[in-house]
């Protein structure tokens, strides 16, 4: 039988009914009671365990609703290029990490071409004296280009003949790949790592998360620009993992689907691009680029059908939405596939719906859509003076209104796009409630709620976990401030000082 | 004869001896650069700056003598007591008159813009058996590697060329078969070229397997959303849109069904209606394709669905998956389940396990003789197994 817990003095916010109490017992891993500070439990003896809150704020365990598990996981080990403005600093940094693992693989991500003095992509030429004897292979920023060195460019086997491999003067490869080309030398990397690789990652990976108080998390893999053999992986070693993971995977596949008994499809099944890349599908056009509107992946009887095949099969879908147009496509193609099935109550999501008009969200309630969203990118690139405004002029002020969607009836439930954002519930919980457009901001507990109990019920699982109540599955943070209490601007300084899995402690 | 492969990991042999695996890289460097070369001679200053490039000078012409010292006593004279390798004073070359035959060097016959027979094609096509000196690379020697690179890019666009030029002369002949195998090998180098799409589809046509270009293209379709998230171009679309007209292509293949058998047997409990026939029905929908359920109409699928509820996913029916099939009479079940025999015996070779007699109840026996007097075709009721 599993240890008996009791956690004492915590200010429990339930996400359920009552909305507080003061102690908390567990047993078997699972919740057995909850009450008021004033009412002690008689029969809790020496055989309980118990936990000192000292009165800091104790939650339900987080639950990350849109997370990439296994990308995150390998690129955490990946060199990050965000900050280098110059070759020599990315030289510096392959150098580096040739001379920690000799004749191993170098991989780096989040090159931005246009932080670079250079104000282009190094070539091969330009990274082999810093590494010669081992495959280098950097990506851009959003995954669009990659870049080689000399050895990469003979190790990866990419047919030269493809679209997307550049050449030089000499008819030379320049070692910059993109378009079809990047999307086998990616498929094939990611291919080429071994499961066990994957597991390694994945694990240290979840041992950080579970650190932030993280029990759950929606895993988006698989697809285009991720790999089909990510979703595999997280598929067989569900069990495997030290939190809990529901799996998304990301594919058009709806017979793959069916044949490893999944209930969902999609995730990051991308109907349009981003705000940086200036590929969201916007109804007006990018402030810093005038007669760019974004684009459409699908059009819309593509998407209608891919929609009316999920109705048809009652799998619950997501999809990615950050334009405004990209927005109404997808309601389209819902209303479309309900009024053929009336297969209601699939708990459909749009994943990011960044841009969402008053019309959207009326008719989003009325199809029961869930949005699966990312608070923090408001706090990374949103208000004034950031990319948002610069990519969208004045309209930054419509970004992530969250304020509208909950009034309009939507649930929300949140997420960090790890590794887009950092796997950290309270900065998603701090950027909703002080979003810098201050009519969008939400309150605490509405944002608390987002990470709780909502993303239990965008996967169903609201009757099992997201709330303390009696019953349900002992996932729990405890922190090491009173929430309630700390100003606004402080809460993403708060940090988690125990997180507890059904009922065993995480961290 | 010695036979040299480069177009691929390189291999040398000769009277079923395999003389590479004695080779060092650097050795494998050595025999290529001369291969490469082999009408020419080869300056030891030159052979010096390709493979030994951060040796002292000393140093490397020792490597240099060594490695060709290793290279005669490693590779046998032929029958006429040539030497592959012949070395001066300052320069190497390529014996001329040593047997042995190197697929590059074949290769470097090759002239695109000459006529060729089909088994000269075949031939060349036929040398690559991998990327140029794969899996070869020297540490250090910059410009050897540059070297290689060239070289497999130049090999790729060959490969391409004589590909194209092989497929020419098929479609030419109207050999759309082997045109297609050539087409296939051309779609493995680039898998998401909408011309070679475009090309498949319209020899599967021109072959007179519509079906097949029809299955082709959502193969291709699937395949470009799943990796690129793009959809095909006009023009494939076009091609598509033309061939349906003619050929309503089927949701799924299934002729690749025609010949399954599904084999249904059911639990009964005798005080319980329709129990065994709402068993079958289960069997049913575990073992056949949905797009064959899915073809019986709405009308009786939702019948069928008061005794199974598993059958409302096939239907579109409102409400959360609760019960919206009203009562449906027996007289309906029953022919409505006829009805879905004789469908998939259309499409199944299905074997029907009758149950003893007094295992079932009434209304499913009554549902089993009326089938067997309909003689349904495709549907094989079998005797109930002795116990």
């Amino acid at each position: 039988m599993d240890k008996k817990r009791l956690i004492i003095k915590g200010n429990c916010l339930t996400m359920g009914e009552p909305a507080a109490c003061g102690w908390i017992a567990i047993q078997d891993g699972i919740i057995l009671q909850t009450g008021s500070k004033d009412q002690w439990p008689e029969w809790a003896d020496e055989s309980w365990e118990v936990m000192d809150a000292g009165n800091d704020t104790v939650l339900p365990g987080f639950i990350d609703s849109h997370f990439h598990l296994v990308q995150a996981a390998i690129n955490r080990r990946s060199m990050d290029l965000s900050d280098c403005t110059s070759f020599e600093e990315i030289g510096q940094k392959i150098l580096q990490a040739s001379r920690k693992n000799p004749g191993m693989p170098i991989r780096g991500i989040g090159l931005d071409q246009q932080k670079l003095v250079e104000n282009r992509l190094p070539t091969r030429n330009e990274l082999d004296p810093f590494c010669n004897d081992a495959p280098v292979f950097l990506n851009s920023v959003e995954y669009q280009k990659s870049v080689l060195n000399t050895y990469a460019l003979l190790y990866y086997k990419i047919p030269f003949t493809l679209e997307g491999v550049e050449f030089d003067r000499n008819q030379m490869p320049t070692g910059i790949i993109t378009h079809h080309a990047n999307s086998i030398l990616r498929g094939n990397v990611l291919r080429n790592i071994p499961n066990s690789k994957r597991m390694e990652a994945a694990q240290e990976l979840l041992q950080e998360v579970a650190r932030q108080g993280i029990t759950t998390i929606n895993a988006m893999e698989g697809g285009r620009m991720y790999s089909d053999k990510d979703a595999e992986f997280v598929y067989e070693n569900i069990d495997s993992f030290p939190i809990d993971v529901t799996l998304f995977y990301q594919t058009m596949d709806v017979e793959l689907i069916k044949e490893m008994n999944l209930n969902r499809i999609g995730g990051c099944f991308y109907l349009d691009g981003t705000f940086s890349a200036r590929t969201a599908a916007l109804s007006f056009d990018y402030a810093d680029s005038p007669g760019t509107r974004g684009g459409l992946n699908f059009t819309q009887e593509e998407l209608n059908e891919f929609v009316l095949e999920c109705y048809s099969n009652k799998l619950q879908l997501a999809l990615y939405t950050i334009g405004d147009r990209a927005i109404e496509q997808a309601l389209t193609a819902h209303e479309h596939a309900l009024a053929r099935t009336g297969n209601y109550g699939l708990r459909h999501r749009l994943e990011h719906v960044e841009l969402p008009t008053e019309d959207h969200l009326r008719r989003a309630a009325d199809l029961g859509l869930v949005f699966s969203m990312t608070p923090a990118y408001e706090y990374f690139w949103g208000g004034p003076c950031k990319m948002n405004e610069k990519r969208l002029g004045e309209n930054y002020r419509l970004t992530n209104p969250l304020r509208r969607i909950l009034d309009a009836g939507i649930t929300i439930c949140g997420g960090s796009d790890c590794d887009v954002t950092p796997a950290d519930p309270l900065l998603g919980i701090h950027a909703a409630v002080n979003h810098p457009v201050m009519e969008h901001r939400i309150t605490l507990m509405e944002a608390l709620r987002m990470y709780t109990i909502n993303g239990a019920y965008g996967i169903f699982e609201e009757k099992i976990k997201g709330s303390l109540e009696p019953g349900k599955v002992a996932d729990i943070v405890i922190l090491d401030r009173d929430l309630t209490v700390v100003p606004p601007e402080e809460i993403k300084d708060v940090q988690v000082r125990a997180a507890l899995r059904k009922g065993q402690m995480l961290y | 004869m010695l036979q040299i492969q480069m177009l691929g990991k390189f291999c040398i042999a000769g009277d079923h001896i395999h003389y590479d695996e004695k080779l060092s890289s650097k050795l494998v460097g050595l025999l290529s650069f001369l291969l490469m070369n082999s009408t020419r001679e080869v300056s030891r200053d030159k052979l010096l700056s390709y493979l030994w490039p951060d040796s002292n000078e000393e140093a490397a012409k020792s490597n240099l003598r060594f490695n060709l010292w290793n290279l005669r006593k490693i590779i046998p004279l032929d029958r006429k007591g040539e030497e592959l390798v012949l070395s001066g004073k300052d320069s190497c070359r390529i014996n001329e008159n040593y047997e042995f035959y190197c697929d590059r060097l074949e290769l470097d016959r090759f002239r695109s813009c000459s006529e060729y027979s089909v088994e000269e094609l075949v031939r060349l096509k036929d040398l690559f058996q991998g990327d140029f000196l794969e899996g070869l690379y020297l540490r250090n020697c910059n410009e050897f590697n540059e070297l290689i690179l060239f070289e497999r890019v130049a090999c790729q666009n060959r490969q391409v060329e004589i590909l194209k030029s092989l497929l020419e002369v098929y479609e030419e002949e109207g050999r759309f078969e082997e045109g297609l195998q050539v087409l296939m090998e051309m779609e493995a180098i680039e898998p998401y070229n909408e011309r070679f799409a475009w090309k498949i589809m319209n020899l599967y046509t021109r072959e007179g397997n519509r079906a097949a270009a029809l299955r082709y293209y959502k193969k291709f379709e699937n395949s470009l959303r799943r990796h690129l998230n793009i959809s095909p171009n006009d023009e494939l679309k076009s091609l598509y849109a033309s061939l349906q007209e003619d050929y309503p292509v089927p949701e799924q293949p299934v002729l690749a069904s025609r010949n399954k058998k599904i084999n249904l047997r059911g639990y009964g409990i005798p005080s319980v209606d329709f129990f065994w026939l709402s068993d079958i029905l289960l069997q049913v929908i575990r073992q056949a394709d949905c797009s064959v359920i899915k073809k019986i109409d709405d009308h009786y699928l939702g019948d069928l669905a008061f005794i199974q509820r598993e059958l409302l996913r096939f239907l579109n029916v409102a409400g959360d998956g609760t019960e919206t099939i009203g009562p449906v009479p027996d007289v309906r079940i029953i022919q409505a389940f006829v009805r879905l025999m004789e469908m998939l015996g259309q499409t199944y070779q299905v074997e029907l396990e009758q149950p003893a007699i007094e295992a079932i109840d009434e209304k499913s026996k009554m549902a089993l003789e009326y089938m067997k007097n309909r003689k349904v075709a495709g549907v094989l009721i079998q005797s109930p197994r002795e116990s």
